[in-house]
């Protein structure tokens, strides 16, 4: 076991540190917003971002971040607080630590070059996150408009398609 | 040929937007769409950068044939790689190979002219060494699929023994060649004086000396030694291995510096244009005929790399064929651990060859012992065996035979001068 860890290298150390502090960082957010999120839920949470750290390759990751969203869209009373950009700031820093980490194994030097590269993306698919934030504070002054919940579904439904055919063209599946 | 498949990271992006999205007009929770959106980016990015076709993987090793302790570079080659972005190589640990990085793992971006990750491997022991099994692993644009780890196995690299600093200025004893460097016994064209006598019809014109000439009224020539090659028979002692190595930079174990010494003996006798025939007692028994040059010279250091420790069941030293022929210095490098080495080579000594024992047992070897044995037996039974052996060395030394333990340079001069004195006197040899 001492050996296993001596092998990690420092970026992956760094990694794998960023993926299990981001979805514990989404519910430690939700306290400014005003939410109280249950210790056995963080602790629950934390289980399986450790898990996530571990196994880069399993679905703890996944099923620690939707639980982290879950509890944020449930449990904070003013979900559209500006915390929900801290909070997604979280989630994308986790998502590509679990990225980088997921390069190769634990004994795999990550490097400058592929973390810059990394960072200038995450930087670029997180300014969604504040421009989609900007334009729901913008919807929510402007009248109800019904209309606009049927086209989210239809958009989502569009993308659920569009990766299910994707995926299933994928190269290796042909 | 490898096939792609999504990565966790694009399955966990494309579930989260999409229970983000869903779940935010389905609940009508915008908080979850924001959250999301970033998700939703990547997911979509890391489809559109799909790759389309199936890579094909290949490593080869640049050089095949290296000395112990030089490096070479393991290379990876792609087919079909398109779309690609990152490049994992993961090189497994073998013995006496080290690599570069230590833990055989790197990593790299690939670049636009299509520059792929290289691997630095060196052998740390002579020995034909197989290199770790390699596994690859090739990461698409935005880290949405990925190949591998697919298995590419590992190559074999001969590492030839680093010859140990040597160096002689000591002629061969008995050298009965045809054209070298060593002085003969008999008179030639050689560029050694040898005697001032009178001229017999046949001498050259050019050898006459007119002042001997002129003062004595007769005409006097100048001889000269000949200069001739000589075969050296190096025999090498492939029974066992004594000791622990610890690679070029460590410990040496007693068959380490046997074939250190053996590739050093080599390459000085052939530069020095001297024929040099190796056969290896033990082992798989292989034996390099006599022969000069760098190509003979590669033949022996490899046939040297190819030595496995191993004591054959019908070793008897009366039936081992050296092929030694008059006039060859025969080299012994052993431990002289073995009766039937020892007795082979008294052997050779009274068939009158100058036969030279080079004592390659070293100083701090330590015996291997079978796992539980009490190590206070084993120093004993190690102490009583070394006392065997000087006992063996002494008889060897008194048939003539002189045994000199390695140290490099210098090591065979006295002695083959003395054995060169020696070859000067009439003998009598049992044949």
């Amino acid at each position: 076991m001492n050996r296993l860890l001596r092998e990690v290298t420092p970026s992956q150390w760094l990694a794998r540190t960023l993926v299990t502090l981001a979805a514990p960082a989404v519910l430690l957010c939700s306290l400014p917003a005003g939410g109280s999120p249950s210790v056995a839920l963080f602790v629950l949470v934390l289980g399986l971002s450790l898990a996530a750290a571990v196994m880069t390759d399993s679905p703890f990751g996944l099923a620690a971040f939707v639980l982290a969203v879950y509890a944020w869209g449930t449990g904070v009373p003013d979900p559209m607080s500006p915390w929900v950009l801290a909070a997604t700031a979280a989630l994308v820093t986790g998502h590509v630590a679990g990225l980088l980490a997921d390069h190769g194994p634990h004994t795999l030097d990550l490097g400058p070059a592929l973390g810059r590269r990394w960072l200038i993306r995450g930087a670029l698919v997180f300014a969604a996150a504040p421009l989609a934030w900007l334009v729901v504070r913008v919807v929510d002054d402007a009248p109800a408009q019904p209309r606009i919940w049927v086209a989210g579904l239809v958009v989502c439904l569009g993308g659920v398609l569009a990766t299910a055919v994707a995926l299933r063209l994928s190269p290796g599946d042909s | 040929m490898i096939s792609w498949r999504p990565t966790a990271g694009l399955i966990r992006a494309t579930v989260l937007a999409t229970l983000g999205v869903g779940g935010g007009v389905l609940l009508g929770s915008p908080a979850l769409v924001v959250m999301t959106a970033p998700f939703a980016l990547l997911a979509a990015l890391g489809l559109l950068h799909r790759p389309t076709a199936s890579p094909r993987a290949f490593a080869s090793v640049e050089h095949t044939s290296l000395h112990e302790g030089q490096g070479t570079t393991s290379r990876l080659r792609l087919e079909d790689a398109d779309g690609l972005e990152h490049v994992v190589r993961c090189t497994g640990r073998a013995p006496y190979v080290a690599t570069h990085p230590v833990n055989g793992t790197i990593g790299a971006l690939v670049t636009p002219e299509g520059e792929l990750p290289q691997v630095e491997i060196s052998p740390r022991r002579w020995g034909r060494r197989r290199l770790g099994d390699e596994k690859i692993g090739l990461t698409a644009a935005w880290a949405g699929f990925r190949c591998g780890p697919t298995h590419l196995g590992g190559g074999d690299v001969v590492a030839l023994p680093t010859s140990a600093p040597f160096d002689s200025r000591a002629e061969a004893p008995q050298p009965m060649g045809l054209v070298g460097a060593n002085r003969s016994r008999r008179f030639g064209d050689g560029s050694e004086f040898a005697e001032i006598r009178g001229f017999h019809a046949g001498d050259r014109l050019r050898r006459i000396n007119w002042r001997v000439s002129l003062r004595t009224g007769d005409l006097h020539v100048e001889t000269a030694q000949a200069e001739e090659d000589s075969g050296v028979l190096i025999l090498v002692d492939g029974l066992a291995d004594h000791g622990r190595s610890g690679g070029v930079d460590g410990r040496a174990s007693s068959l380490d510096v046997t074939v250190r010494a053996a590739a050093a003996l080599a390459e000085h006798f052939t530069h020095t244009g001297d024929r040099v025939a190796v056969r290896v007692v033990g082992g798989s028994g292989e034996f390099v005929g006599y022969g000069a040059g760098k190509h003979h010279l590669h033949r022996l250091l490899t046939t040297l790399a190819r030595i496995q420790p191993n004591e054959p069941r019908d070793l008897v030293s009366a039936r081992m064929q050296f092929r030694a022929t008059p006039g060859t210095v025969v080299l012994m490098l052993s431990p002289m651990l073995h009766e039937a080495i020892v007795t082979a080579t008294a052997m050779l000594v009274r068939r009158g060859l100058p036969v030279l024992v080079i004592d390659t047992l070293p100083d701090d070897v330590t015996p291997a012992t079978v796992s539980g044995a009490d190590p206070r037996t084993a120093a004993l039974a190690w102490r009583m065996r070394l006392t065997d052996r000087d006992g063996l060395l002494d008889q060897l030394a008194r048939t003539g035979c002189p045994v000199v333990p390695w140290h490099g340079p210098g090591t065979l001069d006295a002695v083959l001068r003395r054995l060169a004195r020696r070859a000067q006197l009439p003998q009598a040899v049992n044949r």
